[in-house]
């Protein structure tokens, strides 16, 4: 058990409140992000959402059929909330890297001062990592326009659909590695203080020294997040939602929580992984290997 | 039953065997089975040259004139030639053909050599025939032949033909992909004679394909020997010869001939309900013969029962390769193609057990109840899709098209979905070409229909609605009904109310919207509390359809009354006291009338609010989801 705490896999058990805080953070802004989407919809309906679930989706396929206009203008004004809680959530995942890093539980304000620290380069690497992802859809986006348009014209429509699936996996692995780039120059930052070049530069040089380990651990971490997802659709299809009963949603909330909890948890996991196996800074290294002997202990 | 004998000897003159139709199977309450007069006959020998994609065929077309009035001419569809090039009527939209929305590559077309008639002293009667269809000069699939002498009414006359079909690259409906071939519209078919002299002729166009009469086919296929064959009919032959596969197939009392070969072909064989079926489809797609078989067991006995026992003693299934997707979706007498990727299924989505259901259900609306699909397409896709949806809900209940994730679909809440989305645009029952394009015709002829027909059952008695649907099938069993046999089946067994509404439905675009206009409560003495309270609902209905409807009102203790309005006003004034208040009105709370407009309008509350917790909870947490996979 001791083992297992200290390894990367019970990073969670070690920092339960930094993951707690992460999922909190991640709900609240979820919960807000749905807001329009939630009013709009029950406030086109004059009967209790319920009937909404109903099988057969009478309802529901009614409520989209008549009100797409509204739906689709809610999902509009979504998504400044999105992208405005994609930058609050930044805090919360530098203070669970902050806590991940520390060898010993932090006190709240040291915690806090150093997740304030962090918070400026986790917003530049952010934004350097959506730049680069948003630029690589766009190229891809161009590049599969142009094969259709030219190699793929003559295939034929089976042809042209495995095509299309091979570029859209390519491009989508590609834009799965920036985010892969993305994490590991994070680890570096909040391990070694580090700045955004040093930390960029060190996260590709990790990348290149165990890419079969980093992309298997990325997989591991993707597949069992489908699972954990599917299972919880098992589970809550066998509720039958469409009764009336405020148990019954409440049973539904807490499994998908305790979902949500665990996909928190199952990202910690990896970070601390990753906190782990990010390359050293050359320079450091280099002071290390010159120091004297006892040099890092003063 | 006279009709019946003649047939039967005339089909025995011509040497075909019969023992493709079914004796009557002895079960009790069904009307006798009827055996369809021959009126068009071919016997053909046709070779596949698959690297070419063309088939070489000769033989005969034994044709008896059915009108009273002598034939001066013959009509033939020449439907190959839909695909010679891109002007023609079937290609030339500039929206993509049918609902492929292909175009064309390498063209198809069909060269008749010859025509002639020991009747007409061997004369090359295709000599004279016209060289395109009737006012188009781009379009050749509908071509006149004269006649030297006109053929009499009721007398028989055999043709000898030669000709040579050019398979296109599949556009939809026929043609090849690979090695894959789907030999449909391959032959040249007479058009229909009516009886009343005049011929029912038409070119090929996107929306429509069938109208013809019946009669026996007795064809001999020869293919290389490496290719799996399957075909309409009953394979008495099968023999290997020089390296070819040489089958024979007959049949009796159909109106059209397909068939395929693919050198890939899986084949597997059952007995269902006493019909042998051959399922031909793709090595390795396992996933789709499961669910292949799955709907056969269920619809083939499900349709013999309510429609009359299916007469053939073979059913021949083919599940397309993937690159061959437009050759999905088909029906031809006693065959029929499905489609389908594994992506669907893994999805939850039963596509192939609703086309499987809905091509077999054309072996009843269409194949045996041949109606002129090109002036009423609806009497075969409209019924067939009300058809596919109660054989459906037989096998799935409401999750008949859709179930994952906790979520599901019925075919009632897509077919609203399709079929409103036309609404009052159009008229259901018009000829296939007056429609704007396929999905003008998919909204109105398959969904608005099958959503009137379902609309029907549910207000006048499902039980009544299928008997007149049954006495329809099985009194036009192998004939030609027209809309107003369907009309008459369903006055004399559900109604003239319920005739009438479905006429109004089906030719004058009728709608229906039930709407709550509104709840008012009070007490009848203001002064006095336990003085009773006095309410009133409004209830208004829009739209010409007057369908009674049931009105469910809901008071503050918990108290529930039903009522039932005639239907027969445009505004509905409810008043009724009680102790205690109205709070909640709903009107047609089982969705009876799925014509209705607009459903979120058919309730509302006096005073309070609705529980909302559900989509609130699944909203945030499919946001989470969608934050989690961007990752912060």
């Amino acid at each position: 058990m001791k083992r297992l705490i200290h390894s990367s896999l019970g990073a969670p058990l070690r920092r339960p409140l930094a993951v707690t805080l992460v999922w909190t953070a991640r709900l609240t802004a979820a919960y807000c992000i749905s807001r329009p989407l939630v009013e709009t919809l029950t406030r086109h309906i004059g009967f209790d959402d319920r009937h909404l679930f109903e099988p057969g989706g009478l309802l529901l396929l009614e409520v989209v059929r008549l009100r797409t206009d509204a739906l689709v203008g809610a999902l509009w004004a979504s998504l400044p909330l999105l992208m405005v809680f994609q930058l609050i959530l930044l805090g919360p995942v530098a203070a669970l890297l902050a806590a991940l890093n520390a060898p010993e539980r932090l006190d709240l304000r040291a915690w806090f001062a150093r997740t304030g620290k962090l918070i400026p380069r986790f917003t530049a690497l952010a934004l350097m990592s959506w730049a680069a992802a948003g630029l690589l859809v766009f190229l891809s986006v161009l590049a599969i326009g142009l094969l259709a348009r030219g190699p793929w014209a003559n295939l034929d429509q089976l042809g042209s659909r495995i095509g299309l699936a091979a570029s859209t996996g390519a491009a989508g692995c590609v834009v799965c590695l920036v985010g892969l780039v993305h994490d590991l120059a994070r680890a570096v930052v909040v391990r070694d203080d580090a700045g955004i070049r040093e930390s960029l530069g060190a996260a590709l040089k990790t990348l290149a020294r165990r890419p079969f380990c980093l992309l298997g651990s990325r997989l591991l971490l993707f597949c069992s997040t489908v699972v954990l997802v599917a299972v919880g659709a098992i589970v809550v299809a066998r509720l039958d939602v469409a009764q009336p009963g405020g148990m019954l949603i409440s049973g539904v909330r807490l499994i998908h929580q305790s979902i949500a909890w665990l996909m928190v948890a199952g990202q910690a996991c990896f970070l601390a992984a990753l906190l782990r196996w990010a390359e050293p800074l050359e320079e450091r290294s280099a002071r290390a290997a010159l120091a004297p002997p006892d040099a890092d202990r003063s | 039953m006279h009709r019946g004998r003649s047939g039967l000897l005339l089909a025995l003159s011509l040497g075909v065997a019969t023992s493709d139709l079914r004796a009557a199977p002895p079960t009790e309450g069904r009307t006798p089975e009827f055996v369809p007069e021959d009126v068009a006959s071919y016997t053909l020998k046709a070779s596949l040259f698959p690297d070419e994609h063309r088939v070489t065929a000769r033989g005969s077309i034994t044709w008896t004139n059915p009108s009273a009035s002598p034939a001066k001419e013959l009509y033939f569809h020449l439907y190959l030639n839909a695909f010679e090039s891109r002007e023609t009527l079937y290609l030339r939209s500039p929206f993509g053909a049918g609902r492929s929305g292909r175009t064309g590559g390498a063209p198809g077309s069909i060269e008749v050599k010859r025509l002639t008639s020991k009747r007409f002293g061997d004369l090359n009667l295709w000599e004279k025939a016209t060289t395109h269809s009737p006012g188009d000069s781009k379009d050749a699939t509908d071509i006149r032949v004269p006649l030297p002498e006109p053929i009499a009414g009721g007398e028989t006359v055999v043709f000898e033909v030669e000709f040579v079909s050019q398979l296109p690259e599949l556009v939809e409906r026929t043609g090849y992909a690979g090695s894959f071939h789907l030999v449909a519209q391959w032959f040249p078919k007479l058009a229909k004679r009516e009886k009343n002299g005049q011929w029912a002729h038409f070119s090929f166009h996107p929306h429509t394909e069938f109208y013809a009469d019946f009669g026996s086919y007795d064809v001999t296929l020869d293919a290389p020997e490496a290719f799996v064959l399957g075909a309409t009919g009953r394979r008495v032959e099968d023999v290997r010869r020089q390296g070819r596969r040489i089958e024979r197939y007959q049949i009796r009392g159909v109106h059209d001939f397909a068939w395929t070969a693919w050198d890939a072909f899986h084949t597997q064989n059952r007995d269902l309900s006493g019909v042998s079926v051959t399922l031909l489809s793709p090595p390795g797609a396992e996933w789709a013969r499961s669910e292949t078989w799955r709907a056969l067991e269920s619809a083939l006995p499900h349709f013999s029962e309510r429609y009359g026992a299916y007469p053939y003693r073979t059913l021949t299934v083919v599940h397309p390769p993937l690159d061959a997707g437009p050759a999905g979706g088909m029906e031809y007498p006693t065959f029929i193609t499905t489609g389908g990727s594994p992506l669907m299924s893994a999805l939850g989505i039963r596509y192939i057990d609703v086309v499987t259901v809905h091509e077999l259900g054309h072996q009843w609306f269409q194949g045996m109840l041949a109606s002129n699909e090109h002036a009423y397409p609806f009497l075969d896709e409209g019924l067939n899709s009300y058809a596919e949806w109660v054989a459906l809900r037989q096998m799935h209940g409401s999750r008949s098209v859709f179930e994952r994730w906790g979520l599901s679909l019925s075919s009632e809440a897509v077919g609203r979905f399709s079929g409103l989305r036309w609404g009052r645009d159009d008229i259901i029952a018009q000829p296939a070409p007056a429609f704007s394009g396929f999905g003008a015709l998919a909204s109105l002829v398959y969904s608005r229909t099958a959503l009137a027909m379902t609309t029907l059952a549910r207000v006048y008695g499902a039980e009544r609605l299928d008997e007149a649907l049954a006495s329809y099938a099985r009194k036009f069993r192998f004939q030609h009904p027209t809309p107003r046999d369907l009309l008459a089946s369903v006055e004399e067994h559900v109604g003239p109310e319920a005739a009438r509404a479905l006429q109004q439905m089906l030719f004058e675009r009728a709608w229906s919207d039930y709407a709550v206009r509104g709840v008012v409560s009070a007490r009848k003495n203001e002064a006095d509390e336990a003085s009773v309270w006095v309410s009133r609902a409004v209830i208004a209905r829009r739209g010409p359809l007057e369908l009674p409807v049931e009105v469910i009102l809901e008071f503050s203790d918990g108290h529930r009354q039903t009522r039932r309005l005639a239907g027969d006003r445009r505004v509905f004034s409810l008043d009724v006291e009680h102790s205690a208040s109205l709070e909640r009105v709903v009107v047609d709370p089982k969705h009876t009338i799925l014509l209705d407009e607009d459903l979120l309008n058919n309730s509302e509350r006096r005073t309070g609010s609705f529980e909302t917790n559900r989509v609130s909870e699944r909203g945030t947490y499919l946001a989470q989801l969608l934050l989690h996979a961007l990752g912060p």
